[in-house]
């Protein structure tokens, strides 16, 4: 049970790097929508226009790496059937 | 006679000047128009923008110095890029939008004006209200009179002049009453604003 346990830890936090990994890698916070820079053909205005966009930052990660390590925690608590048939 | 004369004159003065500026409305259906603000910050620095622009500016090519006019924001069309983080600036100890809607910027006058070719550079003192809270500034400007492109930029449709506003200058948070408890830390009191604005007189 605790190798379950460790293993689905091991998951979500290997989950959120790769996720943060190939969204960005983003250094700063979480983005829901990005600036996309346009310019006016005749008044040579820049412009920003917003596009929904989920660019995970290192908030993300650290949610991420919070939750395995909570997870990794319980495992700690968990006995193994070994451990429960011993004691039988 | 002479008083009446004189008086007459000085009514077809006033009539003339008023005549030779021209009205721009700064309505921008395309959402062209921006207020880009950046605040520093540990982590990254808070950027975002604002493009809900309207007002009108009354602005004399032969006579820049004479520029009059009142710029709004909508307050609700601040973006950031993080919808929480987006919620925080329109929240009460922010910009408490639902409050303090706009912010409004009225131009009062103009010094060091330099015009070269269609492009003047300038000085621009005029009265910023952001939440509630109103100071006089005096931000540098570059205004940009483009006689007859309106109707490049409306396809055809307009005939007419183009007007564009450009600033870049710093404001302090804690001058009008935005979040002052923030620590500086944090996130910085000052904050950069650049404007970017075209307004239109359409011609008959």
């Amino acid at each position: 049970m605790r190798t379950v346990i460790r293993f689905v830890a091991l998951g979500i936090a290997l989950v959120g790097l790769v996720f943060w990994f190939f969204g960005g890698p983003n250094l700063g916070w979480t983005k829901t929508q990005v600036p996309v820079l346009r310019k006016d053909p005749v008044t040579e205005q820049e412009y920003t226009e917003w596009q929904k966009n989920f660019v995970p930052g290192l908030d993300f990660v650290g949610a991420a790496l919070g939750v395995a390590g909570l997870v990794f925690g319980l495992s700690w608590i968990a006995r193994t059937p070994s451990v429960r048939s011993k004691k039988t | 006679m002479k008083n009446l004369i004189a008086v007459g004159l000085l009514f077809a003065a006033v009539h003339v000047s008023q005549a030779a500026a021209i009205k721009f409305d700064f309505k921008d259906p395309k959402g062209v128009n921006t207020v880009n603000f950046t605040m520093d910050a540990p982590l990254e620095a808070i950027s975002g923008s604002a493009n809900g622009i309207s007002g009108e500016v009354h602005f004399d090519p032969a006579q820049p110095s004479g520029i009059k006019g009142t710029l709004t924001v909508d307050a609700a069309s601040m973006q950031v890029p993080n919808a929480m983080m987006k919620q925080h600036m329109h929240g009460k100890d922010w910009m408490d939008v639902a409050t303090h809607p706009t912010l409004v910027f009225e131009a009062v006058s103009l010094s060091d004006a330099k015009t070269v070719g269609e492009v003047t550079t300038a000085q621009l003192t005029g009265k910023l209200t952001m939440k509630g809270v109103t100071k006089t500034v005096t931000v540098p400007v570059k205004i940009s009179y483009l006689k007859d492109k309106l109707e490049a930029r409306t396809n055809g449709q307009m005939k007419g002049d183009l007007l564009v506003i450009r600033s870049n200058f710093t404001v302090k948070r804690s001058d009008f009453g935005i979040n002052p408890k923030a620590p500086v830390d944090k996130v910085a009191d000052e904050v950069a604003l650049t404007l970017s604005v075209a307004g239109s007189a359409p011609r008959s």
